[in-house]
């Protein structure tokens, strides 16, 4: 009877830790495979994730940043050239002063620049200075350009040069 | 017809400690493959997460992307505003120093700059005034340089001051 017993007690536990082995070696042991795969994809990607959102904030603060150093010059190659403003800030350094269009074109393949011929008189050269230095703080961004011709005539030097308006290409000249 | 002196008992087919044994092989297979499904969950769940990274990480570089593009754009807008500023500045000096470069002996009458010339023409006292004093500076600056002088009726000359710059690429 007690042999009997111990039999009995042999194969149950024979049946169980036979179970346990299949249990763990089939099913538990792949699906710890499977996590610790699944772990080091994931940080992976966590990791480029990290790298990928650093660079995005990095690029954002150095537009922020850009944008706040050359608020005027953006600005500048937006705003509309309106000549009578242009012509209301030139009287302040030349007695008569007169513009006309002649023609714009490309230039360096995002911008417009628009060309125009100047007429104007000065007492003195020292104004023309002034207003080549005061044209860099303008509305629009403007260059003075050759030919340039300064005539003598009695106290006054008539003065005639060529201006170039830049503008963005995408904002349309009304 | 009795045979026995006692009841017999009842028999059963699996005895109390074969059932305890099964209860307690069950109870454990229950819990291996409750810790299996926590493991499934827990794979699943990294999973889930990890496609999220994989999207959040193409957007991620797609918004970087187009914000590279807006400051290589707004660095080409800056360095064309300053070319333009610099080139006012320029022309301002080149003006400011050639009519610093005219004595008070010479008056000028017209002045014709252009990008690679420049004509003067005005009166001087004498032709050697003009070479001395301006000729010469005006040399020294441009590549050729040729002056014409025609005297007037009160003995000062009036002349014309033509001068280039030659491209090196021209002289080839």
């Amino acid at each position: 009877m007690k042999n009997i017993g111990i039999l009995k007690l042999l194969i149950f536990l024979f049946i169980f830790v036979f179970v346990v082995f299949v249990v763990v070696f089939v099913f538990i042991v792949p699906s710890i495979k499977e996590l610790r795969n699944a772990k080091i994809s994931h940080t992976k990607a966590y990791g480029r994730y990290s790298y990928a959102l650093n660079e995005q904030k990095s690029r954002e603060n150095e537009l922020k940043k850009l944008k706040h150093d050359n608020l005027k010059i953006i600005r500048a190659f937006e705003t509309n050239f309106k000549a009578d403003d242009f012509l209301k800030f030139s009287k302040k350094y030349f007695k008569q002063v007169s513009l006309s269009k002649e023609k714009s074109k490309v230039y360096k393949k995002d911008f417009t620049v628009y060309d125009f011929h100047t007429t104007s008189q000065i007492n003195e050269p020292a104004v023309f200075y002034k207003f080549l230095t005061d044209i860099n703080r303008y509305d629009n961004i403007i260059q003075a350009d050759f030919p340039i011709q300064m005539k003598a005539i009695k106290n006054e030097i008539n003065t005639t040069f060529k201006l170039k308006v830049y503008r963005l290409k995408r904002f349309k000249s009304k | 017809m009795r045979y026995s002196f006692i009841t017999p008992r009842k028999k059963e087919l699996i005895d109390n400690i074969s059932k305890m044994w099964l209860v307690f092989i069950g109870f454990v297979v229950i819990i291996l493959f409750g810790f299996d499904l926590l493991i499934k969950l827990k794979i699943h769940s990294l999973n889930n997460q990890t496609k999220s990274y994989i999207v959040q990480t193409k957007k991620a570089h797609d918004i970087s992307k187009r914000l590279q593009r807006n400051i290589i754009f707004l660095t080409k807008e800056k360095s064309v505003a300053e070319e333009i500023f610099a080139s006012n500045t320029i022309l301002k000096d080149s003006i400011k120093n050639l009519f610093d470069l005219v004595p008070d002996q010479i008056t000028l009458k017209s002045v014709i700059m252009k990008k690679d010339s420049l004509t003067l023409r005005g009166i001087s006292p004498s032709k050697d005034t003009f070479n001395f004093l301006l000729g010469s500076p005006l040399k020294s600056i441009f590549q050729s340089s040729n002056t014409i002088f025609y005297l007037n009726n009160d003995g000062w000359y009036r002349f014309v001051s033509s001068n280039k710059i030659i491209d090196e690429e021209d002289r080839l």
